[in-house]
């Protein structure tokens, strides 16, 4: 499902932070009893390593956890996996906006505002910087 | 909807005999698919739509609330202009969900509350997806007795359509409740169980959103288990002639019959034992590879349908059984990777093979354009009055179509067999049927009436589709 675009590169690619925060994330998800305070400190400690992409709110992490993280921290799906960011490298071609009409339409086996019926345009941009590895909008843009 | 094919060899038969995809450019019985993935363009820094996962239901909902807590779902729902609906996952195929007035998003109403080891027993808020569910109970040690076959859906979402696996000794998902809280039109907390407001428990534990919206669920468990699951490509007619043995021998059992073909992908769940290891791997691009032989050859005068069963034969007939173990909730769901949309009936238990054969009959004879298998399940009675399942033993039947091919010439046809046979809609997706067809189903259907005009006297959570379903046009 979510086949955006096929995986490109090996896992190898990754990047340290997002091995450890997809690691850190999957125990969250199948070991531990995910509550969102857990998840809210997991980013609190994990994020200020990545220089990469602006840190979503605690609002934003639980949206992330009970939509996107299903298939996007869950290889099994095929879809386009955090951190790794050769999944990304088509969708991203396609520039943000591009990206963002995907998510809210659906494409392929993305569904319809992948499945965040919570969502703002704000927060779908800043989960899919997060999912993506990309940098935050510049200073008052959303 | 997850059958496992030995996909690599299917497709390298059908290459073998020289029939690819690519013959499918003629006319003839194929599959065309020409509806577009997505029921609007979405252009950025417009306001957010909403759809369903299926994308045929659509909405631009003027309002829009996303509680996190009681208090802020009473806030909401004190405050909430014209017709009110809330959603989950949106996975219903449905119009449960669409108004353009207020939309009330349960996405950050998710979590465990708490639990109660002896009695088995905990309570989750109302949004918390199954994909959730399941590793929540496990970190009590808890589990669902079952689970529907797919884990994308909210739990209120799953409750209020009677959303089911399949066993004959398990009941839907609303059979596992046994409280649950629910904020009325008015912005009224009401709990409820069997004791204590127990007919609104009968009627809220299968509502379709009608009667308010749910906060919190309290779920009947049972100790964690591990279940293996084994699917295997068998004959039909064989599998329906020995249904009753086949679902007692296994905890779970259910099939997808191929139409066109005289064969089946059966799935059998039993607890785990020691030793088992899974082997083969699920395929969930199955149906595609099956869309693309079917449409390569069912085109062929006179020989097409027999030389496509014959390729399936080959393709199928003698690979190995695919075989999962694991935690229950890592069993029971599956991966979904094709878009569809789906209608699906549940018929009296005893009624469930001959409406199959007649369904898959009438796909024949008529020459329906669908290849997709259908599936085929077994849910046990309960007592919730709007259930599919109320007062008898039941078989649902559940007919797919590919979410970009136009599903109504296909769904047209069978689903008044489906009314031969007293066939129950699935309240989450496809059917036709209003409040007149409807309500001679269901001994209770006037007592539900009854209980949603008390708490919601206004209509508040009435859009066009409950309007509908309840004679409120």
């Amino acid at each position: 499902m979510h086949r955006m675009n096929q995986r490109t590169t090996p896992a190898s690619s990754d990047s340290t932070f997002h091995s450890i925060l997809r690691s850190a994330v999957g125990r969250l998800r199948h070991k531990v009893r995910p509550v969102v305070g857990w998840w809210v400190l997991a980013l609190t400690v994990l994020w200020p390593l990545s220089a990469a992409a602006q840190p979503p709110d605690a609002r934003q992490m639980t949206l992330l956890r009970n939509n996107c993280a299903q298939c996007h921290i869950n290889p099994a799906t095929g879809a386009p996996q955090l951190g790794q960011a050769g999944d990304w490298q088509e969708a991203l071609a396609r520039g943000e906006d591009a990206l963002l009409r995907s998510v809210v339409e659906g494409r392929g086996g993305m569904p319809p505002l992948g499945y965040c019926s919570a969502c703002s345009q704000a927060d779908f941009r800043v989960l899919i910087r997060v999912l993506t590895q990309q940098p935050s909008a510049p200073e008052g843009e959303t | 909807m997850s059958p496992q094919f030995g996909r690599r060899d299917f497709v390298r038969g059908a290459m073998a005999l020289g029939v690819s995809g690519a013959l499918g450019a003629l006319m003839g019985c194929r599959i065309e698919g020409n509806e577009p993935q997505s029921p609007l363009i979405y252009r950025p820094d417009q306001p957010v739509p909403w759809i369903n996962w299926a994308g045929n239901q659509f909405c631009r909902p003027g309002h829009r609330f996303s509680p996190a807590t009681l208090d802020e779902l009473v806030g909401a729902l004190q405050s909430a202009p014209g017709v009110v609906r809330a959603v989950g996952a949106g996975h219903s195929f449905s119009a449960l969900v669409p108004t353009d007035d207020t939309l009330i998003a349960t996405d950050l109403l998710s979590g465990l509350v708490n639990h109660d080891a002896e009695r088995q027993q905990a309570t989750l808020l109302a949004g918390t997806r199954l994909h959730d569910v399941g590793p929540l109970l496990a970190g009590v040690g808890q589990a669902l007795p079952n689970m529907p076959d797919m884990d994308y859906p909210a739990l209120a979402g799953s409750i209020a359509t009677s959303v089911h696996g399949t066993g004959t000794a398990f009941g839907s998902m609303s059979s596992y409740v046994s409280g649950l809280t629910l904020v009325s039109a008015g912005g009224e907390v009401l709990s409820c169980d069997a004791t204590h407001n127990s007919e609104l428990f009968q009627a809220a534990r299968t509502s379709v959103g009608a009667l308010g919206i749910v906060a919190d669920i309290t779920l009947q468990n049972q100790p964690a288990f591990q279940l293996t699951e084994e699917s295997r490509v068998e004959v039909l007619e064989e599998v329906l002639e020995d249904i009753d043995q086949r679902c007692t021998a296994h905890r779970h059992f259910e099939c997808f019959a191929v139409p066109y073909s005289t064969l089946c992908v059966t799935v059998a769940t039993d607890l785990a034992q020691p030793g088992d290891v899974s082997s083969g791997a699920d395929d969930p691009e199955a149906v595609n590879t099956l869309r693309s032989l079917f449409n390569g050859v069912s085109w062929l005068p006179l020989v097409g349908e027999s030389l496509y069963d014959r390729l399936l034969q080959l393709a199928m007939r003698d690979e190995p059984p695919v075989v999962r173990t694991g935690p229950s909730y890592q069993v029971l769901p599956h991966v979904r990777q094709t878009r569809f949309r789906e209608m699906e009936y549940t018929v009296p238990a005893e009624s469930g093979p001959a409406c199959l054969r007649e369904i898959l009959a009438a796909i024949k004879d008529q020459r329906l354009p669908l290849s997709f298998p259908i599936e085929y399940r077994y849910v046990k009675a309960d007592d919730t009055w709007l259930s599919m399942f109320e007062g008898r033993d039941g078989c649902s039947i559940s007919v797919h179509q590919y979410g970009d091919v136009d599903y109504r010439p296909v769904f047209d046809v069978i689903e008044p067999i489906f009314w031969q046979y007293e066939g129950r809609p699935h309240w989450g997706k496809i059917h036709t049927l209003t409040a007149r067809q409807l309500a001679p189903l269901y001994p209770h259907w006037q007592d539900f009436q009854a209980l949603r005009r008390e708490l919601d006297p206004r209509g508040r959570f009435m859009n066009a589709h409950l309007k509908s379903l309840f004679g409120e046009v």
